[in-house]
């Protein structure tokens, strides 16, 4: 697909999930900046208004618009769809028709209508979380009936302005919003998509790599290896001879090494953390093995967040990981952990949006935190 | 491959430039959205004759932004702000002098040009760099309103246009700089991570590395002791200490997977391949060594370690288990890999039924090779011998067969 279609296609926070989940303070944000310029707008035209009430109200759906984004934005939601985000425009949309509806036959200066700007805050609201198509789309659907509803209802009691400048005046904020609320999500997507592309400056030295594991595993591996057996060989070299006993203890230090080989050719990574701490690891065909680097990266960083999470009890973490037909590996991860609801998905949100970046049909347990994912076969990997 | 997030720092980066991109284009459209206005203002008050002045300075204004818009050099923006600036005392003045009534009509008209002044941003910013540079907007915003204001003999008047945009992006990038804070506490060092992972990765290969080799020489060793005669020949404890000298020296640990010279390394494949030949004939095995084509090829060193260390391996089982006393070794090429292929007609065996516990095929050979990128094959029956065929990919050819020259 052409890089820039692709761009079309993701939102800020499918790109990067890990700077929004805090993010949802940016629809609250608008809710409260829409309240507080509303009201000073209604208050300085208060008397333009046949029911002022009729414009609290307005105020309030669409304030209450941008809360709802907050609330379906909240961490580990779905994306969100075309019904949703039309829906949320809807509100806003009502909100100005019902704003008009007061104002209208009134003598009131268009420039001072507070209602086109719900739109822009509302389209504000919603940057993150919708692609560049549907931020235009609905948003430029939502400025349209405003625009048409303003003309309809206001212009033709205005004096100053004609048609022209007064669906100017009307679509000015909702114009300006949508346009860089579009900038701004096309911008993200398309610079993040580039880095994430092409990570080359965040490869670490390989050589350093290498020999700082080389030094690790010959000081623990091969030394616990060869501990008895190497002192031993040395001394039937120097002597040159082979005594009964010798060849009685050679057959005993090759039992041993053999069943050590056998266990530590049989350790997986998730094992090895699992014998550094209470994790249960069920893994009997080795699947762990079948994870790539980001994946692992991911389930680490996850696994030692809940390990590091008062008040759970890392005994009740298991991970388990099982074969698929197709190949894939299914995994499962299981605790208890004694944080309410809310906490406990905000602490872990980071953790589990870096997961979901990196594996295919990770789903969360709310309530009872369970975690499973799908590993794809070698060869299908992103 | 990494964990597809950004780190931190780059994704506040990335997050900032936008917003400060979006301030662009809202300057953009601000003076694209005022010559339609500035049109219906003054052709509904039959003030067509003052039309050029405000125009042009819209024009050149919004070309200017344009520029801004696409380059945002810091020296540009300080054009677009001084130019800006007197465009915009010269927009209003020039409407004022055509009609006084546009002040209390439509002062929405007036103030746009004043408006694009605060809407001003370079390119990749902090937060707080994007916040000075709309403060810094805002204030020449207000200056031009202030020499408009004396100019005009008039009251200072800025309108709420200037204010709320700077309200708006104050408000921006507030919570901007909030979420950056949110996540320096809430979110893990994903590079120290991936780091980590990739050592881990590493020391998991370099184990399976120490177990290939500690089977290969103190588990044979520690066998050839028990059945060994009382008296050992010269031969056999020159291999013990050389071992011994190998599982000491553990430099074969180190070895990466860089090239070298084609030259050495298929010398050294060849020479060591016809050690571990001489070595098992004189243990009792009679090797016959087939080949075809003559081409060079490179293999890392890292493959050339695991193609003879497997050799061996796959020598050893034949001579411990086939009970034949004979083995072929078939080496081929073909124009993305090498070919070894190590056969007997011994006792054969039924290779699901080897236990888990037995290493020898299992780690010695088919996680070396699989290990640098090779494959393996194991073709094996009760009574009908074994065929192990292992490819290992060569990274470069370097000469195709020279038959036709010889």
């Amino acid at each position: 697909m052409p890089p820039r279609r692709r761009y079309l296609l993701q939102s800020a926070q499918s790109i990067d999930p890990i700077s929004w989940f805090t993010g949802t303070n940016v629809p609250l944000a608008c809710a409260a900046l829409i309240v507080v310029y509303g009201f000073a707008l209604i208050a300085g035209q208060w008397d333009a208004s046949r029911a002022p009430v009729a414009q609290l109200v307005s105020v309030a759906l669409a304030a209450g618009a941008c809360v709802l984004v907050h609330l379906i934005t909240r961490p580990m939601r779905p994306p969100i769809g075309w019904v949703v985000a039309g829906l949320v425009f809807s509100f806003v949309v009502a909100a100005v028709a019902v704003s008009a509806l007061d104002y209208s036959g009134a003598p009131f200066a268009l420039e001072f209508w507070w209602a086109p700007s719900a739109i822009t805050l509302a389209t504000a609201s919603l940057a993150p979380y919708l692609t560049a198509p549907k931020l235009i789309v609905l948003g430029g659907s939502a400025t349209g009936a405003t625009v048409v509803i303003g003309l309809s209802l206001l212009d033709p009691f205005q004096d100053s302005w004609g048609i022209l400048g007064s669906a100017v005046l009307i679509g000015y904020s909702p114009i300006l919003g949508v346009l860089a609320t579009v900038t701004f999500s096309y911008s993200i997507v398309s610079t993040m998509s580039r880095m994430l592309d092409s990570p080359s400056r965040n490869e670490v030295d390989g050589r350093a790599v290498l020999d700082e594991a080389a030094n690790v595993v010959e000081r623990v591996t091969l030394a616990q290896l060869s501990a008895r057996a190497a002192p031993f060989l040395e001394r039937i070299a120097d002597a040159g001879v082979v005594s009964p006993e010798e060849r009685s203890l050679a057959g005993q230090l090759a039992r041993r090494i053999r069943d050590d080989l056998v266990t530590q050719s049989n350790v997986t990574w998730l094992e090895l953390i699992a014998q550094q701490s209470r994790l249960v690891v069920i893994d009997p065909k080795r699947r762990a093995r079948a994870m790539d680097d980001a994946q692992r990266t991911a389930l680490r960083a996850l696994l030692q967040a809940i390990l590091d999470t008062a008040g759970t009890d890392s005994g009740s973490l298991l991970v388990e990981l099982r074969e698929a037909p197709d190949g894939a590996t299914a995994v499962g991860v299981s605790l208890d952990i004694a944080l309410p609801e809310g906490l406990r998905i905000m602490h872990l949100a980071p953790y589990l949006l870096a997961l979901g970046t990196a594996v295919e049909d990770l789903r969360v347990d709310r309530h009872a935190l369970g975690v499973t994912f799908r590993v794809a076969p070698e060869g299908e990997q992103r | 491959m990494r964990v597809a997030v950004l780190p931190r720092d780059q994704a506040a980066l990335v997050i900032t430039s936008a917003m400060a991109i979006a301030v662009r284009i809202c300057s953009v459209a601000n003076l694209a959205l005022t010559i339609p206005l500035l049109f219906d203002a003054l052709l509904s008050r039959g003030l067509s004759a003052a039309l050029p002045i405000p125009l042009t300075i819209l024009l050149v204004m919004l070309a200017l932004s344009i520029v801004t818009a696409l380059k945002p050099r810091p020296w540009l923006v300080g054009v677009f702000l001084a130019v800006g600036a007197i465009g915009a005392v010269v927009f209003q003045l020039s409407l004022l002098a055509a009609d006084p009534g546009l002040n209390d009509d439509a002062f929405f008209l007036l103030n746009r040009p004043a408006i694009s002044l605060v809407l001003v941003a370079v390119g990749a910013a902090t937060w707080l760099a994007g916040l000075i540079w709309i403060l810094i907007g805002f204030a020449t915003s207000t200056l031009a309103s202030v020499t408009v204001a004396i100019i005009a003999t008039q009251p200072l008047r800025t309108g709420w246009g200037p204010i709320l945009m700077v309200i708006f992006y104050v408000v921006a990038y507030s919570v901007l700089a909030r979420i950056q804070a949110l996540q320096r506490q809430r979110v893990p060092n994903f590079e120290e991570l991936d780091a980590e992972t990739r050592r881990h990765a590493t020391e998991e290969v370099l184990r399976d590395r120490v177990s290939a080799a500690v089977h290969d020489t103190l588990l044979n060793d520690l066998a050839f002791v028990m059945n060994s005669p009382d008296a050992l020949d010269e031969r056999v404890v020159t291999r013990l200490r050389e071992d011994l000298s190998i599982l000491r020296g553990a430099e074969w640990l180190r070895t990466s997977a860089e090239l070298t010279t084609v030259d050495d390394v298929d010398a050294e494949l060849r020479n060591q391949v016809m050690m571990v030949v001489s070595e098992m004939q004189w243990r009792g095995l009679t090797v016959r060594v087939n080949g075809s084509g003559t081409a060079v090829r490179h293999l890392t060193v890292q493959a050339s370690h695991a193609v003879i260390a497997a050799t061996r391996a796959c020598l050893e089982n034949v001579l411990r288990h086939s009970g034949e006393t004979t083995a072929e070794i078939d080496l081929s090429y073909g124009p993305e890999d090498v070919t070894i292929i190590i056969a007997d007609e011994g006792s054969g065996f039924i290779l699901e039924s080897v236990p888990d516990d037995r290493l020898g095929v299992r780690q010695s050979i088919v996680n070396r090779i699989t290990a640098v990128g090779g494959s393996v094959k194991i073709w094996s029956a009760p009574g009908a011998g074994t065929s192990i065929v292992m490819r290992v990919p060569t990274q470069l050819v370097e000469q195709e067969a020279l038959d036709a020259t010889a």
